[in-house]
């Protein structure tokens, strides 16, 4: 459709227009003002109309003298008055422990075990999307529940964040999924401009969720590349909502013409790493020294290492590093413990590749490319899992620890190259034309809208089982009215 | 790196960020939906004025921001022109052609003259699509939670005025060189 002759006729506003209006805007009151909740009209009438009914058929009953179920009744308004958000203190305290929304974990003032209702059993709640559930969640019992009756409930408001009260969604991601989480956000930017990606550095991403005392501006959804530890859900101050949101997986390949190679996560890392263990003594390291294959598996062939994919400083590059590097890297026990004890260190070895020329760089098209590759037998392309798809009848891929990769192994989570998206959020409501509901419906689009973004490179959406359960999940949560 | 600090900027940002967007979209809303510079500038500032007085009762949960704004703007517009209408009228705008004064005719030269020239004869609502679409830029979703249209009913109408128009538009064109 030819329409450049509307679009030529917008105009930016002077500048003095707009800095002028602002100003005036920002003189009226604070930019951060607190934000005042006022009682929706309809909300209020029910809640009226209720309160005026019960004090009638109490008023009624003790004239007519009470039937038995009299206690019983007079609860009955103040259960109807918490199932419609007018709860007391105590009864959102009773929301918490039941959890009635989805695989949800998190308070961590939660209830006393004893308390906790026996039919609550949180694994069950969950849709059976969610089959690993960290075992913690997986009892129905909330941990961290010893010292649960010394702390207060928070009430359910303070689940938004400043940002979030005022504009929209704040999503938080950590540096392994923001290129994913901006990629995001930049295709909503054009329709909407609600949702702000702020990039988390440190290892705070979490704390940005799930804490009361967070500094840093909060955070309404977070982008997690792996899931939630047990710890965490601990610690977590507001019940939460976990939701699949997709798969990372990069593939290795020669031509075809050359066949697979069969390789271990270590010895992938052993090849492409800049820092490897010292074999007689693992916990020292030093600069790769591997050239062939055989070096450091004897059963592999005589061959050059040679890779050839995105360039380490692009985002395609680091994602490759990171799931061609870390699984191999977590099997030395010495350095996975580095993660928690020293995790810059952690990083330093396990998501760095080597630099020594036995990766090359590569930004030819995926043609290019396979043609290199049917020129040099001993050469590894490293692509997406889409990229290779479309090109599988040309290559061989590479077996990595017995698992050839596919959508199907990598959605089992059995392929070592990949790992999986998480989003966790505070929100406890669910409609697909919300702001929330956007943002959600792009990170679960079956086919990526935005293939181009570097950030979506390696993406992997989740098949149509895996959505329908994300969906159930989100329409447990209340709907919009 | 996190240039977010405090919570009270990450709102600062946020503004700043949603202002820059959404200034200049409702500024083109308003020019292309009445056809002409005029008063513009004072129907964005009210409509701004609007929403940061009623920000407090801005629900993130239940609409975007830009829908939100855009329901005020439109509100916003049609009190103009619910008050103008006795004495200007958009149709006006079909006659500026043989209005003699120097200015008018400057007018009629200009795109945007043309263009409110040619939607004149327009329904409303086909009308306001154009200023949604072409002027705020938005996409087919929020225009049909603006407009209560179906999603594909605004493709549709949007396609078929656009074709419309375009025929229109070179043909004036074609015809005013001759």
């Amino acid at each position: 459709m030819n329409d450049d002759f509307l679009h030529r006729l917008r105009k930016a506003p002077p500048p003095e227009f707009l800095d002028g209006l602002k100003a005036r805007l920002e003189r009226q009151s604070p930019l951060a003002a607190t934000r005042t909740r006022r009682l929706p009209f309809s909300r209020g009438l029910i809640i009226g109309l209720l309160l005026g009914g019960a004090a009638f058929a109490v008023t009624s009953l003790s004239v007519n003298r009470a039937p038995a179920s009299f206690t019983d009744f007079l609860k009955a308004p103040a259960q109807l008055l918490a199932r419609m958000g007018g709860s007391s203190q105590s009864e959102k305290s009773q929301q918490r422990r039941v959890v009635p929304w989805g695989p949800v974990w998190g308070p961590k003032h939660a209830v006393p075990a004893e308390e906790t209702p026996s039919g609550t059993d949180f694994a069950a709640a969950a849709p059976a999307a969610v089959t690993n559930t960290p075992s913690t969640a997986a009892t129905g019992r909330l941990p961290g529940t010893e010292r649960a009756s010394t702390q207060t409930p928070l009430p359910a408001t303070q689940s938004a964040s400043l940002a979030s009260r005022f504009f929209g969604f704040t999503v938080v991601a950590p540096p392994a999924t923001y290129p994913h989480a901006q990629a995001v956000s930049q295709h909503l930017a054009k329709g909407i401009g609600g949702m702000k990606v702020s990039l988390d550095t440190g290892r705070d991403t979490v704390s940005r969720l799930c804490s009361t005392d967070d500094k840093s501006g909060g955070a309404d959804l977070i982008e997690l590349p792996g899931r939630m530890t047990p710890s965490e859900l601990r610690n977590c101050d507001f019940i939460i909502t976990e939701l699949k949101v997709g798969r990372q997986a990069v593939v290795t390949a020669r031509s075809k013409l050359y066949g697979s190679m069969t390789l271990s996560a270590r010895a992938l890392f052993l090849a492409l790493a800049r820092q490897v263990p010292v074999p007689s003594d693992p916990s020292l390291f030093m600069d790769n020294p591997y050239t062939t294959w055989n070096q450091i598996d004897n059963t592999l062939p005589d061959d050059r290492i040679h890779f050839f994919g995105p360039g380490i400083g692009l985002v395609q590059g680091k994602l490759a590093a990171v799931l061609l590097l870390e699984v191999g890297c977590n099997t030395y026990p010495q350095i996975a413990d580095l993660r928690t004890t020293d995790p810059a260190r952690y990083d330093e070895i396990c998501l760095n590749i080597r630099a020594d020329g036995a990766y090359e760089d590569g930004a030819e098209s995926s043609g290019a490319t396979v043609e290199r590759l049917v020129r040099e037998p001993t050469l590894l392309g490293v692509f997406s899992l889409s990229e290779f798809d479309s090109l599988k009848d040309r290559l061989a891929e590479s077996v990595i620890n017995g698992v050839q990769p596919s959508p199907e192994t990598v959605a089992a989570g059995t392929y070592p190259n990949s790992r999986t998206l998480y989003l966790y959020t505070k929100q406890n409501s669910y409609a697909p034309n919300t702001l929330f509901g956007m943002i959600i419906n792009a990170y679960l689009a079956p086919v990526t809208p935005y293939p181009y973004a570097p950030g979506d490179w390696g993406f992997v959406p989740l098949d149509a089982t895996e959505r329908a359960d994300v969906e159930a999940i989100l329409h447990r949560l209340h709907p919009k009215f | 790196m996190d240039e977010l600090s405090t919570g009270e900027l990450s709102t600062r940002v946020a503004w700043d960020a949603l202002y820059a967007d959404l200034a200049p979209r409702v500024y083109n809303y308003f020019r292309y939906r009445l056809g002409s510079d005029t008063d513009v500038e004072d129907l964005t500032s009210r409509t701004f004025e609007k929403a940061w007085r009623s920000r407090a009762h801005y629900r993130h949960d239940i609409a975007g921001f830009s829908t939100w704004l855009f329901k005020i703007a439109q509100n916003v517009g049609a009190d103009y022109r619910a008050a103008r209408r006795s004495h200007l009228p958009l149709e006006a705008a079909r006659d500026v052609a043989v209005d003699g004064t120097p200015e008018r005719h400057a007018e009629l030269r200009s795109d945007l003259a043309r263009l409110a020239a040619l939607t004149a004869s327009l329904p409303a609502r086909e009308r306001e699509l154009i200023a949604l679409k072409y002027g705020a830029s938005l996409n087919n979703r929020l225009i049909a939670e603006l407009t209560g249209l179906s999603e594909s009913n605004v493709g549709t109408i949007l396609h078929r005025l656009v074709k419309t128009l375009r025929t229109r538009w070179y043909g004036d064109v074609s015809s005013s060189d001759e």
